[in-house]
């Protein structure tokens, strides 16, 4: 087969056919900061510094597609919720805005658009799209809106209220999930070609999978067919063990799902690939900490299990850690070039 | 029969019922009827550290639901905090002396991690167990969890974190810990999200927790030592 660009070979497996080669992403934002030497403080105000980095690691690593997410908790901060920088470069939600019932109304009132730095990171997306143009997808996006709705509620408070308080956590998704849909809608005029959707917290290491379907599911499912109105690819990431999870997945149809480290590949192909391109799933630990024979030998697993036919993207199971060496990384993409050429060899 | 072997004979029933009662409340996450048995507990005259140990009986069961997949993180917390809002009745009729006088254990999330869900569950099962708990919060500096030891001559130091990245910070107190020449006067006990009883061998800690329920038993092990 010829060689594709990124932008085809993201799109064939998408559509679950065998591109040239396995697309590889690199998942992390906070990552592509670190690398660049960027104070994650300094970046979330500055478009042209966000940009530098999305495309800073682009080119240094040559994955499939630019990653330039917007830095998870500043939707929490335009909410009203207290932030703070920690020492290992990311950023927290210290106090969270939203409490009680009544703070909705004040939750009604933001506009996120409106946003210093929520305008900042679609501005950075516009600045790398226009820089990458049709050379690769650009996936920016943001977490759900179960995920945003534990941050601004903080996990304890939200935990509690899916039985508390049922229908004040629906009221507050519903809220959230408004203000996603309009961001989406930016963020795809901006230049983005795909969003990502992560929702780590709706993952069944959290919540069962009944709690999924009644307050996550159907908020990731009105976010997927906003993104697919606007004409954007879908990645919905969720951590931990989904294998539970998988047939629900499967309903609200993603262009991809991102599967954490958790779950065997396999398991995922088997469950899910007949129904959406799959993406992940090298643990970040080992990025980490691993060696380069190790990182091979996960790149490997992966790619039997779960590229054969198409429909596969080579990923980190997860986003990965600031200090992880940038040598790892290499480590994964040069034995995913090599051993990811279709057809795969399963032997 | 005599009669006071009958009252006492009632006495045995109405303590394994109200027994029975107060762990499938907690079990069941209900705070307002915890609430309830605890002062019928001193109502009827039960022994307050006997009806305490129901509690890790109760938390026990919630554990192993826990492993088994039937129950999940909100699950958990209904009933720690229907547990804790029992102990908090119960608690203040302790009397001091009846107590056993249990190890003291320093508790915190790293320094660069602020995911504390699962050391405030740690400290809630260390502390209905008896245990003198000083938690220091999260995204705490190393020097903070020296200070906290050498100030309360603690015998166990409790580490969680649940990202990647953070997880290696474990390993930086622990290695303040031998700078200070505390390393033999403490044992580390180390939890959270990515961490494995691999890494918890690799960073040379005494023991490792998969949840807050477990945590306990490896506690009482170490201590046991």
């Amino acid at each position: 087969m010829k060689m594709l660009t990124s932008t085809q070979r993201v799109e064939y497996a998408i559509s679950l056919k065998e591109p040239d080669v396995v697309p590889i992403a690199i998942i992390g934002v906070n990552f592509n900061f670190a690398y660049c030497g960027i104070p994650i403080g300094e970046a979330t105000s500055n478009p042209d510094l966000q940009a530098k980095a999305h495309l800073k690691v682009f080119e240094d690593f040559r994955p499939d597609i630019v990653y330039a997410i917007l830095v998870p908790p500043i939707i929490s901060e335009a909410y009203g919720s207290k932030v703070k920088v920690l020492v290992s470069g990311y950023i927290a939600v210290e106090k969270p805005c939203l409490t009680s019932r009544s703070d909705l109304d004040k939750l009604e009132k933001v506009s996120l658009l409106d946003n210093v730095k929520i305008k900042a990171g679609i501005k950075a997306v516009n600045i790398v799209k226009n820089s990458i143009g049709e050379q690769a997808p650009v996936m920016s996006g943001f977490e759900s809106s179960f995920t945003t709705a534990i941050r601004i509620m903080g996990a304890e408070k939200l935990m509690l209220s899916l039985y508390d308080d049922p229908s004040f956590v629906h009221d507050a998704l519903k809220l959230i999930t408004d203000d996603l849909c309009e961001l989406a809608e930016e963020l795809v005029n901006a230049g983005s070609d795909m969003l990502f959707i992560a929702d780590p917290a709706a993952s069944s290491s959290m919540i069962s999978p009944k709690h999924y379907r009644e307050f996550a599911l159907p908020y990731e499912k009105r976010l997927i067919q906003k993104a697919e109105q606007l004409g954007a690819r879908t990645t919905l990431h969720i951590c931990g063990d989904t294998t539970n999870l998988m047939a629900d997945i499967a309903s609200i149809k993603p262009s991809i799902f991102s599967f954490d480290q958790k779950v065997k590949p396999k398991t995922a192909k088997e469950l899910l690939g007949k129904y959406c391109c799959l993406m992940g799933n090298i643990d970040p630990t080992l990025l980490l900490t691993g060696s380069k024979e190790e990182i091979e030998r996960a790149v490997a697993i992966c790619i039997t299990e779960a590229a054969v036919n198409g429909g596969f993207i080579l990923a980190p199971g997860c986003g990965i850690a600031t200090k992880t060496p940038p040598q790892n990384l290499q480590a994964m993409i040069n034995s995913a070039r090599t051993i990811g050429i279709y057809p795969i060899k399963t032997s | 029969m005599l009669e006071g072997d009958v009252i006492r004979g009632l006495r045995k029933v109405s303590r394994d019922q109200l027994k029975h009662e107060v762990i499938r409340c907690i079990v069941e996450g209900d705070q307002e009827e915890s609430i309830r048995l605890a002062h019928k507990v001193l109502a009827i005259g039960i022994n307050p550290y006997e009806a305490i140990t129901w509690c890790s009986e109760a938390m026990k069961l919630v554990g192993e639901k826990f492993e088994r997949g039937e129950y999940f993180l909100p699950e958990v917390l209904m009933a720690a905090r229907a547990m804790q809002a029992f102990v908090d009745v119960v608690k203040p009729h302790l009397k001091i002396d009846k107590t056993i006088k249990k190890a003291t254990i320093v508790l915190g999330v790293v320094a660069g991690d602020i995911h504390n869900l699962g050391k405030n569950l740690v400290r809630l099962m260390l502390e209905a167990a008896g245990f003198n708990v000083i938690d220091l919060g999260e995204d705490v500096p190393k020097e903070k969890f020296i200070e906290a030891i050498r100030e309360s001559n603690a015998e166990i130091l409790g580490l969680s974190a649940l990202m990647t990245t953070t997880m290696l910070e474990m390993k930086e107190v622990i290695k303040e810990l031998i700078r200070n020449g505390l390393r033999d006067k403490v044992k580390v006990v180390i939890g959270g999200g990515p961490t494995t009883p691999e890494f918890a061998r690799e960073i040379g800690a005494d023991g490792w927790a998969p949840d807050a329920m477990e945590a306990v038993r490896v506690i009482e092990k170490l201590l046991e030592r």
